[in-house]
């Protein structure tokens, strides 16, 4: 058999193969990656500053307001919702997946920055809050608590409490210790190649605006295995971690303005988040609370949830 | 991958080593000797992960210098065989000017990726041109390579269904896409054995961007001809 008639061969076989078969799409939502609030109308949102947030809440709306923000950057609510349990307590509990995660609106790469995160907080509280004098209390988990914090800099009076649960740094380079505390993988290891090997199965760059299949491969990365997700997202975790943190960040230049309690809240069972990093982290609010949870983790909203609630509801019994 | 299996991938390209075979991918034309016909190759390195891989390949005798080969790649990782790539097809060597040459490849790939997601098996194919000065013990070319996939299969696990909130599709997906590897390649022929090294960039196929997390590729090789 001639060199050619092996490559017409082949090629004959692969055409069968695609003719034969009813294939599916890996760039259509709903096949590989679960569709946005844009793309599937029954999925419950809210428009604000300007963006399509995938948004839920849970409890009396004129009962004080517990903002949920989740981890990431590019994580969602979904593994955060343990804390709806704060509506049987008397508070309206909402959560959203921030701009470009979850099932809220994409956007191509950097479009994401602080400006649209704190105006998108700022957006979920004035469509929520139904007067000026409706407390209002931000809670955030990892990537959450620096949002919050973020937010709290920038409005010092704008919410009446922030619950910040092991945030990662309100500094880039609070951040980047954290992070080089961390276990690195191992270059010879089954996650790294698992990682680099997928590329040549689904090939979109960042710059291809290809959402379904960048969000499905951050899977691997963010290790979908640990926490329940909506979606991820692949764009707002480059914009605001990677882009962040090689920009540089201070959210601490005004937060002495936050006379407000502060409850920081850190695991026990995360060894890269050490007593003296949670201290020198909190120790940036003037009125804080810094509690360890112990025997605990850090998804412990998730994790966690028997040994966290306490502490919650004894700071945002203070606000009833 | 654990010492054992290093040990045995070792053992593996010692022995092919030794008994005079090796890697048909990087092949110097102007090194064939006589009735040398195969040739069996290892090489190691990054090519979409980190990864150890064995060939072989024959050598037609017609006019038109044909090269078939089959080659075998896996990604290190603490979990053996449950990923691997295979392309079958062949090279030919279409213009030859004094020490300039250029070779076509074209070459059909099956690869399979497990991992905490799911399991894929991926048909796909790879064309190539590589051109350059070969002389009898060593040569230089550039190389432009496309890898395009074609069909993949995903089957997802119980931990992305359960981790989820939709639940994802399994079946067979349309392509995904393909990238543009190009870059140079070169080596040396002494006693009857090549070794070569290949090393470029790869760019997505729309050339608006590089793959994600590592848009390198560098591979290092022995062949043996006999």
């Amino acid at each position: 058999m001639t060199f050619s008639k092996i490559i017409l061969c082949f090629s004959l076989f692969v055409c069968c193969a695609v003719s034969a078969c009813t294939t599916l799409s890996p760039q259509e939502g709903g096949n590989l990656v679960a569709k946005t609030v844009d793309q599937d109308p029954l999925l419950p949102s809210i428009k604000v500053n300007g963006t399509h947030l995938h948004a839920e809440t849970f409890g009396n709306p004129s009962n004080p307001i517990i903002i949920a923000l989740h981890g990431g950057p590019g994580g969602d609510y979904r593994y955060i919702l343990n804390a709806k349990a704060l509506a049987n307590d008397g508070f309206f509990v909402v959560f959203y997946d921030q701009r470009g995660t979850g099932l809220s609106k994409r956007y191509p790469r950097k479009s994401i920055g602080m400006n649209e995160m704190l105006g998108d907080v700022k957006g979920v509280i004035n469509f929520y809050r139904k007067s000026p004098s409706q407390t209002v209390i931000l809670l955030g988990h990892s990537w959450g608590g620096m949002l919050a914090t973020a937010y709290v800099n920038t409005y010092p009076n704008d919410v009446d409490g922030v619950i910040a649960m092991e945030p990662g740094g309100f500094t880039d380079t609070q951040v980047n210790a954290y992070f080089s505390r961390g276990t690195p993988d191992s270059f010879f290891g089954e996650r790294v190649n698992d990682i680099l090997s997928q590329e040549q199965f689904f090939t979109a760059s960042e710059n291809s605006n290809n959402h379904e299949l960048l969000d499905y491969k951050s899977g691997l990365v963010a290790n979908i295995a640990v926490n329940p997700y909506f979606r991820l997202g692949y764009m707002a975790n480059q914009d605001l971690l990677v882009d962040g943190t090689k920009s540089g960040f201070d959210f601490t230049t005004n937060l002495q303005q936050f006379k407000r309690k502060t409850l920081f809240i850190y695991s026990d069972g995360n060894k890269a988040y050490t007593t003296e990093h949670a201290r020198l982290l909190s120790s940036a609010y003037p009125n804080v609370i810094l509690r360890q949870i112990p025997n605990s983790v850090h998804s412990m909203i998730l994790r966690n949830w028997e040994a966290t609630y306490p502490e919650l509801r004894s700071y945002l019994s203070t606000f009833k | 991958m654990k010492t054992t299996p290093i040990i045995i991938a070792l053992v593996i390209s010692i022995l092919a080593l030794c008994s005079t075979r090796s890697h048909a991918q990087i092949n110097n034309w102007r090194a064939w000797q006589g009735e040398q016909a195969h040739i069996i190759s290892v090489q190691f390195g990054i090519d979409y992960g980190f990864v150890l891989g064995v060939g072989y390949a024959y050598k037609l005798n017609t006019t038109l210098p044909i090269l078939l080969n089959v080659d075998v790649s896996m990604p290190f990782g603490e979990t053996m065989l449950d990923d691997y790539k295979i392309r079958i097809g062949g090279q030919a060597e279409l213009v030859r000017l004094g020490d300039f040459s250029t070779t076509f490849k074209a070459q059909g790939i099956v690869r399979r990726l497990s991992n905490i997601a799911a399991n894929y098996l991926n048909i796909g194919s790879e064309f190539g041109i590589i051109a350059g000065i070969y002389r009898p013990t060593w040569f230089a070319a550039g190389e432009f390579t496309y890898d395009k996939t074609l069909l993949t299969n995903i089957q997802h696990s119980e931990i992305a269904r359960k981790n989820s909130f939709h639940n994802p599709r399994d079946g067979w997906y349309s392509s995904s896409g393909g990238n543009f590897l190009y870059g140079i390649q070169g080596g040396y022929s002494f006693l009857g054995l090549d070794v070569n090294a290949r090393l470029g960039a790869i760019s997505t196929e729309d050339f608006k961007g590089t793959p994600l997390y590592f848009p390198f590729y560098g591979v290092l090789g022995m062949n043996v001809r006999f």
